[in-house]
């Protein structure tokens, strides 16, 4: 008993102490849309290089679970999320109250890969009558949009009895289902694209249709919170707001990102391959996991390194940008309306970088 | 229905030497546990006799009977069944087995129960009707053919399993405590009711229990066993007259015998006899 | 219901009860008719209202639950049940109209009702494809299979000692951990999920098939060695109608398994239809209209199935100790 006891009060003291230590930083929860890997580059460098601590952020980053980001981030248990804009529009449409804060990735990786052999040329005329590999979860937008767009109407259409494409949905691993079960796969540019050339695909036997070349440049990877978050007066008690909490995110996010761009072999080796553990590895002849998320850093820095990016305006959504994002699913009757103006908040951008939207050209 | 009027078919036979039914050599069986159920036991049975084994618990009265059926196998001696051996015997469904409890088949109706060992033995269709309803007639349950066992008492459900017994008309029925679990009132009803049976068909009934007025009211027979070793004390003839009626247990013969089963008990050391 | 004269007090009773559920309903009615087409939330005071009606719905629906008691009829004592449903469903429907719940995340059950109508179509096709190619042709042969292999086991004492034990083991394997690498193995089609739920019926019948088939009472295996019943025989009238309650057992907690099999077999990969398909995409796309939807369509799908296999044991097995009064 009386060890116990002992036992018990230095436990107390113990914790005390760690609380102490932390007591200025304030918990953040940040959803990534996926498994670690290079995809997330920048806030595992914010975090591991003390970006995010020199904000007074103590950022946990969590994988993906079994819910879509919006899911985690709307029921509390994330405070900040990253995902891509066709998931977060249909969400707001639903009603549920999301605010992209910050625009990471200036352009579109998702695309559609065919063998040659399957005699797929043009995407709106060759698809009817086909399958189609995707991934659920808000990951089908990009590849909805296309149907939409070729007048073509899918499986994953609940109102469509007889659908010119089928979709079908598959976890991770294109081995799944490509090249038997469908003759069109999901792939982006920076992850699957390599999983299927490790399959034995490489770019001489397969066509890699960039669904950005197709139309279809749906903005990818980026910050999203509630507007719970950001109307909070006291963030979880730390006297900051919702908001300068979203500032502070994003000013040490585009830290880590810049830093993880410029020195892409430092960060692969130190902050990527450390966290990636089983899902980093790749396939074929970069089947090795430090060959893959090199690969992918180089792939990932392309699309964060596009745009508003190389004009200094990294983390920036361009309006025009958003705009055509937007009429893009209206137009395929994705949204039935605009989305409100909540829906995109500049605020914390702003504070964050010190500049003015407005002043964009 | 408990008592008869028509008057005996056949005078049971009292003397075992004239070509006997069941006939046991030297019968020894010793379990595996090392246990002596039964030890060097010697039987001879008249067509149409009415045995009782009466004994207290582990004179081995159940062992002879299941030797006798062919259920176990005897570690020494040999049985004859109507010249046969058991197993033979068993096979050509020679007796008919009434066990403690009426173990009927709780899926099946009163009347399929009597039905089951003719459908089992591939009688024709329209002769295992006859039989059954025959049968539950003789035992006076025709009006609960529809029924289901559990819907019936227990002195009903044993009656059931002695019309099926009876279905296929072995000339032998084997009965192992048949009544035990029974109230006395139900089982001294019942048995009146086996004495009509056996008068009416003929049988030959080798019938185990350890209650002293039942052992001689129904036998023309009774094998006394004691136990440790399990074995045959002595086998005291029952000469009273047939039809026998509930008087003919207030009367000073039926004393008398049941005295002398309670003395060769006692001679074996099987106090433990219930009544 | 009780049959009384006008002026009783069990007829005052029971009047009381039915005005009070009358009234009840008729509040909330009222008040979603009256927020049919607002985008603002209810005041305090209308909420206020929506749980008076609840309330006096609850009451009255006890009061005349009471009435039902002694009620044998199948149908007409299913109403206090009924009652409350409506109650559930209508309170559900008021309250997410007052405090303007985004249909994102709870649809309101009218249009649940109006989606579900709507895309009928394709869920049925969706049911078709997970119920009767997954869920029942995976039913059927693990349930057939687990039959056969119980007679087997059962037959042989060796495949006793040296299955058996598997097939307790195997049976507590969680079918999120079996669905993943069988979808990998089989494939995304169907197939795939009619293994999956064929593994996941087949051992609880093996299971239960072996007990119904060996729990069998000593006396009555003497009684069929009395009339000389060969091996075949004794299985014929003995043990094969002795297993029958425990063979049902299983068939019936079989339409369960089967049903989640399918379902959730889909989330690991699917051909582009199933309800496990729907809910899924819909689930990530905030359709959750069309996932409750589809929810209803798997529940009364499962319970008629369930309630199929019940109503054939009840024929079979009428006999047996659970259907004794």
């Amino acid at each position: 008993m009386k060890k116990w006891s002992v036992f018990w009060v230095l436990a107390v003291f113990a914790l005390a102490s760690l609380a102490s230590a932390q007591q200025n930083l304030v918990r953040v929860n940040l959803q990534l849309k996926w498994f670690p890997q290079a995809q997330f580059a920048g806030y595992f460098v914010a975090k591991e290089r003390g970006f995010f601590r020199a904000q007074g952020l103590d950022v946990t980053l969590l994988p993906a679970g079994d819910q879509s980001p919006i899911q985690v981030v709307q029921s509390g248990a994330a405070d900040f999320g990253t995902t891509w804009i066709a998931d977060l529009l249909t969400a707001r449409e639903r009603g549920i109250p999301v605010v992209h804060i910050a625009q990471m990735f200036q352009r579109s990786g998702f695309t559609l890969v065919a063998l040659k052999s399957s005699n797929i040329r043009n995407l709106c005329t060759d698809m009817r009558g086909k399958s189609v590999g995707v991934w659920p979860s808000g990951n089908e937008y990009p590849a909805v949009a296309l149907f939409r767009k070729c007048n073509l109407t899918s499986s994953l259409d609940p109102r469509a009895t007889n659908p010119d494409v089928t979709a079908v949905t598959y976890p991770f691993d294109p081995s799944l289902v490509f090249p038997d079960k469908v003759q069109l796969v999901a792939a982006m540019t920076y992850n699957e694209v390599n999983q299927i050339a490790g399959l034995g695909y490489d770019e001489t036997k397969v066509d890699v249709f960039r669904l950005a070349d197709e139309g279809i440049n749906l903005l990818e990877d980026l910050i999203f919170t509630t507007e719970r978050v950001l109307n909070d007066r006291n963030f979880k008690g730390s006297g900051l707001t919702g908001r300068q909490v979203a500032a502070r995110l994003i000013r040490a996010s585009i830290q880590g990102w810049n830093w993880a761009v410029a020195n892409q072999a430092e960060t692969v080796e130190k902050y990527v391959l450390p966290v990636c553990g089983n899902t980093c590895k790749g396939s074929g002849t970069r089947a090795d996991a430090r060959d893959h998320q090199t690969w992918q850093m180089a792939e990932i820095a392309k699309l964060y390194n596009a745009g508003a990016t190389t004009r200094g305006w990294a983390g920036f959504l361009v309006p025009a940008d958003f705009q055509a994002s937007v009429r893009l699913l209206r137009e395929q009757g994705i949204l039935t309306r605009d989305p409100p103006r909540q829906t995109v908040d500049y605020g914390p951008w702003e504070a964050a970088m010190g500049r003015r939207a407005a002043d964009y050209r | 229905m408990m008592q008869s009027d028509t008057p005996h078919i056949q005078t049971p036979q009292s003397n075992p030497k004239a070509s006997p039914i069941v006939s046991a050599q030297n019968l020894s069986m010793v379990f595996q546990t090392g246990t002596v159920a039964l030890k060097d036991a010697n039987l001879e049975i008249a067509q149409g006799e009415f045995i009782s084994l009466i004994g207290p618990s582990g004179c081995g009265k159940t062992t002879l009977l299941r030797l006798l059926a062919d259920l176990i196998k005897p570690t020494a001696g040999t049985i004859q069944i109507g010249g046969k051996n058991p197993e033979e015997a068993r096979k050509s469904r020679a007796y008919g087995y009434i066990f403690q409890a009426p173990t009927l088949m709780e899926w099946r109706t009163v009347f399929a129960n009597v039905m089951l060992p003719l459908e089992v033995m591939n009688f024709p269709q329209a002769e295992r009707k006859a039989r059954a309803e025959k049968m539950l007639a003789l035992v006076g349950l025709e009006k609960f053919a529809k029924n289901y066992p559990w819907q019936l008492s227990g002195g009903m459900q044993q009656r059931v399993s002695i019309a099926r017994a009876l279905a296929f008309d072995p000339q032998l029925l084997f009965m192992d405590e048949p009544f035990g679990a029974l109230d006395e009132i139900t089982r001294e009803n019942l048995n009146l009711e086996l004495l009509r049976l056996w008068r009416e068909t003929g049988k030959t009934i080798i019938f185990v229990t350890h209650s002293i007025p039942e052992a001689v009211f129904l036998s023309t027979r009774i094998v006394v066993m004691t136990p440790r070793p399990g074995k045959i004390e002595t086998v005291i003839p029952v000469n009273l007259p047939q039809p026998r009626t509930f008087d003919t247990r207030e009367t000073a013969e039926f004393f008398s015998i049941a005295t002398d089963v309670r003395e060769a008990l006692r001679k074996g050391h099987g106090y433990e006899v219930t009544e | 219901m009780i049959k009384s004269q006008p002026t009783s007090p069990a007829f005052q009773k029971a009047l009381l009860g039915w005005g009070m559920v009358v009234v009840g309903f008729a509040v909330l009615l009222w008040f979603i008719a009256g927020w049919w087409n607002q985008s603002e939330q209810a005041t305090d005071a209308q909420k206020l209202l929506i749980g008076a009606g609840f309330l006096l719905t609850v009451l009255g629906t006890a009061r005349v639950a009471n009435l039902f008691v002694n009620t044998t009829h199948p149908v007409v004592g299913f109403t206090p049940a009924a009652l409350t449903l409506l109650l559930v469903v209508v309170t559900a429907e008021a309250l997410l109209r007052a405090y303007q719940v985004p249909p994102g995340l709870i649809p309101t059950p009218s249009r649940v009702v109006a989606t579900l109508f709507e895309v009928r179509d394709v869920l049925l096709r969706d049911a078709f494809q997970t119920v009767v190619l997954q869920a029942l042709v995976g039913y059927l042969i693990g349930s057939s299979l687990g039959v056969g292999v119980a007679l087997l086991v059962s037959r042989f004492v060796f495949l006793e000692r040296g299955l058996l034990p598997y097939a307790t083991v195997f049976s507590s394997i969680p079918i999120v951990a079996l669905a993943p690498v069988l979808v990998k193995m089989v494939g995304i089609d169907w197939q795939s999920k009619a293994v999956i739920v064929a593994i996941t019926v087949f051992f609880p019948v093996v299971i239960n098939t072996f007990r119904g088939l060996t729990e069998v009472s000593p006396l009555s295996l003497d009684l069929m060695r009395s009339y000389a019943a060969g091996e075949l025989q004794q299985y014929r009238w003995l043990r094969l109608p002795n297993a029958l309650p425990f063979v049902f057992n299983a068939l019936k907690l079989g339409t369960t398994l089967a049903m989640i099999g399918a379902i959730v077999g889909e989330f690991f990969g699917a051909n582009g239809q199933g309800l496990g398909f729907r809910i899924q995409i819909e689930a990530g796309r905030f359709g959750f209209d069309i996932v409750w939807s589809a929810i209803i369509v798997a529940s009364v799908i499962g319970i008629a199935w369930y309630n199929l296999v019940a109503w054939l044991e009840r024929r079979l097995t009428g006999w047996h100790v659970s259907y004794r009064e």
